[in-house]
């Protein structure tokens, strides 16, 4: 499986919980599951609307938070957190799906804080064009 | 919010700190205490916007993948001792607005600027997990909460509030 190139966007799906009132992202947007992969979908190759559209996917088990929109930022920059990785995990329905690892272990927590509050500053905030699922 | 929530979130405040004997002494406990809690919850002078959010994160965080990414609902033991950290913090120092970390763990945070900004993770087992940004300088490390909020914590919250 190929590395993903430096330059590559990956995307952060966002609901309200994730963002500030100034809509700069929080930190929690970017902690590390139990698992300590933490999901994230690549769009170098100009996904456009389908990039929304795995993002309304993602969000489909919020009835009363829609999709607000998502946090970019690049593989490089990932790397340069370190010591995080960015690696493809393609699963059946996301050929684009990733996962940020080499997160520290479970118990040091506040290096995870460290490191998600350096990626959050680091993203960029892309507003969701509806306010709804299309279709 | 479940009902157990809420009897959390409003009767987190019970049996804080008392050392007083005799009914004289325990009448003088509950008078105070009532007191703080009450400045504690206004606007002007406590930290009522954040009692206000600790209950909305309940009902937004409240179930198993709330984030869309398979986050655990947010912890009653994490919501216990966030408010018990809530009510010792002075009076008078900046409000945290409330997050929910995807372990289910309550955060608080100061922000004001993407240099100046501190998070503070509150771990059921009474540990504090923070990380912070003040200008150029990072700080982060791991206190316990032992009843009285932790002097390097609050000294971060002064320096990014």
């Amino acid at each position: 499986m190929s590395e993903i190139p430096h330059d590559e966007q990956l995307a952060r799906f966002l609901h309200s919980e994730h963002l500030r009132a100034d809509k700069s992202i929080k930190p929690n947007a970017f902690m590390p599951p139990k698992s300590l992969e933490l999901s994230v979908t690549c769009h170098a190759d100009g996904l456009g609307p389908d990039l929304w559209h795995r993002g309304w996917k993602v969000m489909k088990t919020m009835n009363k938070c829609p999709l607000r929109g998502r946090a970019d930022l690049s593989a490089g920059r990932v790397r340069q957190a370190r010591p995080l990785d960015a690696v493809p995990a393609p699963i059946d329905d996301d050929a684009h799906h990733a996962h940020v690892v080499n997160w520290p272990p479970l118990e040091q927590k506040h290096l995870h804080k460290a490191l998600a509050l350096e990626l959050s500053t680091a993203a960029t905030f892309v507003e969701c064009p509806t306010s709804a699922p299309p279709g | 919010m479940t009902p157990i929530m809420v009897a959390t979130v409003s009767g987190l405040l019970a049996g804080t700190g008392s050392s007083a004997t005799g009914t004289d002494g325990l009448f003088v406990d509950e008078q105070t205490a009532e007191v703080a809690e009450g400045l504690s919850r206004t606007e002007s002078v406590g930290h009522g916007s954040t009692w206000l959010e600790l209950e909305r994160v309940v009902g937004s965080c409240g179930h198993d993948g709330w984030d869309g990414y398979g986050a655990t609902a947010i912890s009653g033991y994490s919501l216990t001792v966030a408010a018990r950290l809530l009510f010792v913090l002075p009076i008078g120092v900046t409000a945290p607005t409330v997050s929910v970390d995807p372990d289910g763990e309550v955060s608080y945070e100061w922000y004001t600027s993407a240099s100046r900004v501190l998070s503070v993770s509150v771990g059921a087992d009474g540990m504090l997990h923070y990380a912070a940004r003040v200008g150029a300088s990072r700080h982060h490390g791991a206190e316990p909460f032992l009843g009285h909020f932790p002097t390097v914590i609050l000294d971060l919250v002064r320096k990014v509030a």
